[in-house]
């Protein structure tokens, strides 16, 4: 068995409005900056699934992307192996 | 007729909900989120409030519990089920109605009396004597929205399904509870409120 870190990238899907996105895009003015646009807002995930394999990993992390850490009708997400899988003998970086 | 209300960590208008069925003479049930029991009640109200804290989305850490799985099977056999509020959010995540809800587009809080109507008539909500007389205006607060068809692009085939079979009525945060609409809109006595014959055995 190994240690698989995984992060999860949520975002909203394109073409939903994201006031939160809108909010940080109309607050740039008051920093000065004005080449900066397209701006959205979503949430990260990291985890660790302890398993035998790496598909089979990723699977465990697809279906909680798919079930509970996003919502399919309004988010898109992307899953990350991150640096650091290990075997659970050895020590996983901690949060 | 036995009603059930659903406490979840983190509801807080289940005790009015007890409070509101108990006034209009209807035996009012606890139901425990870890329990899947649902003490052979004739409908389940999922409260308001900030189920298992509103974590990820509002409501989707509540679809999980063992007592929503109950739910699930006891609406799919056509039981009456009621989500009022943060109870309404755990509807739409379970999938019990379609659709999402949004942050509101402005970001801010909204409080405000709405234009509501019934979309059946075969529901046992409208039928209820003061919802029926009192409820074309009602006060909502809400900080999420379903989205109607401005809130999405058109390019969204989601959005257009979605936007299709929308609601009016069901489908605001509600944080007022039946009761309290009743006497400020009617300003009408609580006990006379009667239970509807409709309500299955």
């Amino acid at each position: 068995m190994s240690d698989f870190r995984y992060a999860v990238n949520v975002l909203p899907k394109p073409g939903i409005l994201d006031p939160q996105g809108r909010a940080v895009e109309l607050s740039l003015p008051h920093l000065h900056v004005t080449n900066v646009s397209k701006v959205r807002v979503g949430r990260r995930v990291e985890l660790t699934v302890t398993s035998g394999s790496e598909a089979e990993a990723r699977a465990v992390v697809d279906g909680l992307a798919k079930e509970l850490l996003s919502n399919p009708l309004i988010e898109v997400y992307a899953i990350e192996l991150l640096e650091g899988t290990s075997s659970t003998t050895s020590k996983v970086p901690a949060l | 007729v036995k009603i059930g209300v659903v406490t979840f960590p983190g509801s807080n208008s289940d005790v009015d909900s007890l409070n509101a069925l108990t006034v209009a003479g209807v035996e009012a049930v606890r139901l425990w989120h870890e329990s899947p029991d649902l003490a052979g009640v004739s409908a389940v109200i999922l409260p308001g409030g900030f189920a298992y804290g509103d974590y990820i989305r509002a409501g989707v850490i509540a679809r999980f519990s063992p007592v929503m799985g109950s739910v699930k099977d006891f609406a799919a056999a056509g039981g009456y089920v009621l989500g009022i509020c943060n109870g309404f959010q755990v509807l739409a995540e379970s999938g019990l109605v379609p659709g999402a809800l949004l942050r509101n587009r402005s970001l801010r809080f909204a409080g405000r009396l709405v234009n509501i109507k019934p979309e059946r008539l075969d529901s046992p909500l409208p039928v209820l004597p003061p919802v029926r007389r009192c409820a074309s205006r009602l006060p909502t607060a809400r900080a999420a929205t379903t989205p109607t068809r401005r809130r999405w692009t058109r390019s969204s085939a989601t959005a257009r399904s979605s936007s299709d079979t929308s609601t009016t009525t069901a489908r605001r945060r509600w944080t007022r509870t039946i009761r309290r609409t009743r006497t400020a809109r009617c300003g009408q006595s609580q006990a006379s409120a009667t239970p509807p014959a409709t309500w299955p055995a």
